[in-house]
């Protein structure tokens, strides 16, 4: 079986989150990258596209800048959004992913699922946030996904052509310190 | 990933107005005041998608002036081997 290099990479992380009060769609692009001092690795948000209101340490509270519409079934993973400007007014397709469930499972490495999340970056804020989890419930086989139809019009001249896509199959609880 | 301060997020429903403006407004003014929450639980949904694509060498020194001064980009993988690759 061939070798996968480690190589920069960027990352798409589309997803639903709930709290006590909220719930929200949102699309993450992300980098990991080490600590200069301790070489201990982080995620870093780069930006984030979300249908629903989001805080970040930069900008802090932000509307919604974006519309999001989802459909994911047992076999399918589809998802489109749908740039918003000032004014709420639709601006443009930003991303259409359509696209299949495999029944492929497969082991990721903690180096990308686990150790990136203990201490999370928003671009380049300099305080970075802890986040509580249980290893065991991220540490899950994920499911890949087949006959990918993807047009998108973000970081398009960052990347190459896409390497991997897949799903977490499980629910996942985080605890973020915003001291 | 996991967002993070994704603090935020919200409401589909018309009768939460009063809660959107009522939580806007805290962290508004919590805002000014260095976030008074000290932490919060966030619970992500089954069928988190991700998408993995190499970056172009061009795009380093570009997207190493978008993360903190206290980080470097680094190589990483995602899987062992190559089996998933589309």
């Amino acid at each position: 079986m061939k070798k996968i290099n480690p190589d920069y990479r960027l990352f798409f992380n589309f997803f639903q989150v709930k709290t006590t009060f909220f719930t929200g769609n949102r699309l993450e692009i992300v980098t990991i990258a080490n600590n200069i001092l301790n070489n201990e690795p982080s995620f870093v948000i780069l930006d984030c596209y979300t249908n629903v209101m989001s805080w970040d340490p930069i900008e802090g509270i932000q509307k919604a800048n974006c519309k999001i519409k989802k459909k994911i079934t047992n076999t399918k993973y589809n998802v489109n959004l749908d740039l918003k400007n000032k004014d709420d007014k639709i601006l443009t397709n930003i991303f259409n992913l359509e696209s299949f469930k495999t029944k492929i499972k497969k082991n990721v490495l903690p180096e990308f699922s686990i150790d990136p999340n203990y201490i999370c970056y928003f671009k380049n804020h300099p305080k970075g946030y802890n986040l509580l989890f249980n290893k065991k419930q991220i540490d899950k086989k994920v499911i890949l996904l087949k006959n990918i139809n993807l047009k998108h019009d973000i970081y398009t001249t960052y990347i190459k052509e896409l390497e991997h896509a897949f799903v977490y199959p499980q629910e996942m609880n985080f605890k973020v310190f915003l001291e | 990933m996991y967002l993070l301060f994704t603090i935020l997020s919200l409401l589909n429903s018309a009768t939460s107005f009063n809660l959107i403006n009522g939580i806007s407004n805290y962290f508004q003014k919590t805002n000014k005041q260095m976030i008074n929450v000290k932490s919060m639980q966030f619970n992500l949904n089954k069928d988190s998608l991700w998408l993995s694509y190499p970056l172009k060498t061009t795009s380093f020194k570009d997207l190493s002036n978008k993360i903190p001064q206290t980080h470097r980009l680094v190589k990483c993988k995602v899987f062992e081997e190559d089996k998933s690759r589309l």
